[in-house]
């Protein structure tokens, strides 16, 4: 990734490159014959879809064989002193337009900024990394994993609501401008004061309604997500104000919906080129029940293209009875950032879902803000104060979108990884809040 | 749930979303009913005949994930 803004460590003292030969596969060439050619050299080829179940399990494959070849990539990584078989491999006539060329496999670092979360990694790590399901935790730089000395409690003032001061969105530079918010819901008020003046893309998916928002809750988190300020006193609640508006109605005036309809908006969202995909709705799980398949595969292959989904992981606890439930569908999908809910004395809301199925792979990944936050609402209000995970859910994703402005060229694992890196530790446990609550960036 | 028709979800493996169309037609032929197609995500949706004794009956050929379709709230 490059960004003219940030300067590279000096890296100049660290080892560059591993042993390693990346090969670039001609990708329409099948297995078979990669396989086939690679033997004729006396090569020993494995292949990750054999090796997709744990990251160890890649690094026996280096063992077990001469190399591996990640099919989703067309990318073979050779183990080292192979160096005369891949440039057999590479020059012979009959196996040049299979392995079209390779390259030295470099280690790679992290910048200043932490754009990337690849301290000392290899390439062929941060691809198992990926291929391996959530991705290993980026190692907590000693500077900024210390708390930081920010205020335990927030209020509402003249500047802005508190969940706005307890993200660090004032101190931040970024305002999500060039990035494509989508935000699935009930809609949105078309003719809120607030958004006249915004870029807003709308699509509906409920039979006989059209997308405007007669429930509040689509324009309530559109609000938080990529809203601005109160248009009667200048009180700052919304995120990204700046990002393009993409509101799809995938719930109905009552505010329930299906899984065809919200996968309907998921696709309608990536044909259109959202980075971001904010969804604050969910149905109930039972302990110990499994996450969609479905659902998941399309958060992985939204990654994949650039996308990062991110919903709230629902509101069925009862804390104060000793009550936590499960992550809600489908935020409690391994690839999509299940959000908890925090008040404005950072405790975890009542009624935040938490990690009960972590077991399974279902895990709270972060929090914002989520009790009494002000936004836009439905007419007549126009405004209103609401409490729930969805609230909390549109704060990850405006900072998702100022992330992605701060780091364009950023896939979505590494704005994932930078979301919970950045993200304020607190006092409580992971299966309730993740990494902590979510944090703007503040410098530029 | 025999003879109670289910709306289901269906993903199409990676390999066969070229084909996702022929594999939407299978899925007629067994006398489902098909409501949409999403092509970047390989999705397959529609209604069982309801005379299956279960949705897995219906993975024809291609098709990696069949689920019934919930309904979902806001939260």
């Amino acid at each position: 990734m490059t960004n003219n803004d940030i300067m590279p460590e000096d890296n100049s003292f660290k080892p560059q490159y591993t042993g390693r030969r990346l090969v670039r596969l001609d990708r329409t060439t099948s297995m078979k014959t990669i396989a086939a050619e690679a033997e004729r050299v006396s090569l020993r080829l494995a292949f990750s879809t054999e090796y997709k179940n744990h990251e160890e399990d890649y690094v026996n494959a280096f063992s077990e064989a001469d190399g591996i070849v990640f099919e989703r990539f067309g990318v073979a990584v050779i183990n080292d002193h192979h160096e005369d078989e891949v440039s057999e491999l590479t020059k012979a006539p009959q196996s040049r337009r299979v392995f079209l060329y390779d390259e030295p496999e470099r280690y790679i670092y992290s910048l200043h900024a932490k754009p990337l979360a690849l301290t000392g990694r290899t390439l062929w790590e941060f691809i198992c990394s990926i291929f391996g399901g959530r991705g290993r935790r980026p190692t907590p730089d000693p500077e900024t994993s210390k708390p930081l000395p920010l205020p335990d409690q927030f209020s509402d003032d003249s500047d802005a609501y508190w969940g706005i001061q307890a993200v660090r969105l004032l101190g931040s530079p970024y305002t999500g401008k060039g990035v494509k918010v989508a935000i699935l819901d009930t809609g949105i008020n078309l003719a809120h004061p607030d958004f006249t003046e915004r870029y807003i893309a709308s699509k509906s998916f409920i039979t006989n309604e059209s997308v405007d928002d007669l429930n509040g809750h689509g324009t309530h988190c559109i609000g938080i997500a990529v809203g601005s300020s109160r248009g009667d006193s200048g009180i700052r609640y919304g995120v990204a104000k700046d990002a393009s508006i993409y509101a799809g109605k995938v719930l109905s005036n009552a505010g329930s919906g299906s899984d065809s309809g919200i996968l309907a908006g998921m696709e309608w969202a990536m044909e259109n080129g959202c980075k971001v995909i904010s969804m604050s709705l969910g149905a109930s799980i039972r302990a110990g029940q499994g996450y969609s398949r479905i659902y998941d595969d399309v958060a992985k292959n939204a990654q994949d293209n650039g996308v990062l989904i991110i919903a709230a992981a629902g509101n069925d606890s009862r804390r104060s009875q000793g009550l936590v439930q499960p992550i809600n569908h489908p935020a409690n999908c391994p690839n999509i950032m299940a959000v908890a809910a925090m008040d404005r004395f950072l405790e975890v809301a009542d009624f935040s879902c938490g990690s009960v199925n972590k077991e399974m792979g279902q895990r709270v990944d972060i929090a914002a803000p989520g009790v009494s936050i002000f936004s836009a609402y439905k007419d007549p209000q126009h405004y209103a104060s609401l409490s729930g995970t969805s609230m909390a859910t549109p704060f990850v994703a405006g900072i998702a979108a100022l992330l992605w402005e701060q780091f364009p060229s950023a896939s979505a694992k590494e704005i994932w990884e930078l979301l919970k890196e950045q993200a304020r530790p607190v006092m409580l446990s992971p299966d309730d809040v993740g990494s902590g609550l979510v944090q703007a960036s503040v410098k530029k | 749930m025999a003879n109670i028709p289910v709306n289901f979800i269906a993903s199409v493996e990676p390999a066969s979303r070229t084909h996702i169309d022929t594999i939407a037609e299978k899925l007629r032929e067994k006398g489902c009913s098909i409501t949409n197609v999403l092509r970047i995500n390989g999705l397959i949706m529609g209604c069982s005949s309801g005379t299956e004794c279960s949705l897995e009956e219906l993975r024809v050929t291609g098709i990696l994930h069949i689920e019934e379709d919930r309904e979902v709230g806001a939260l």
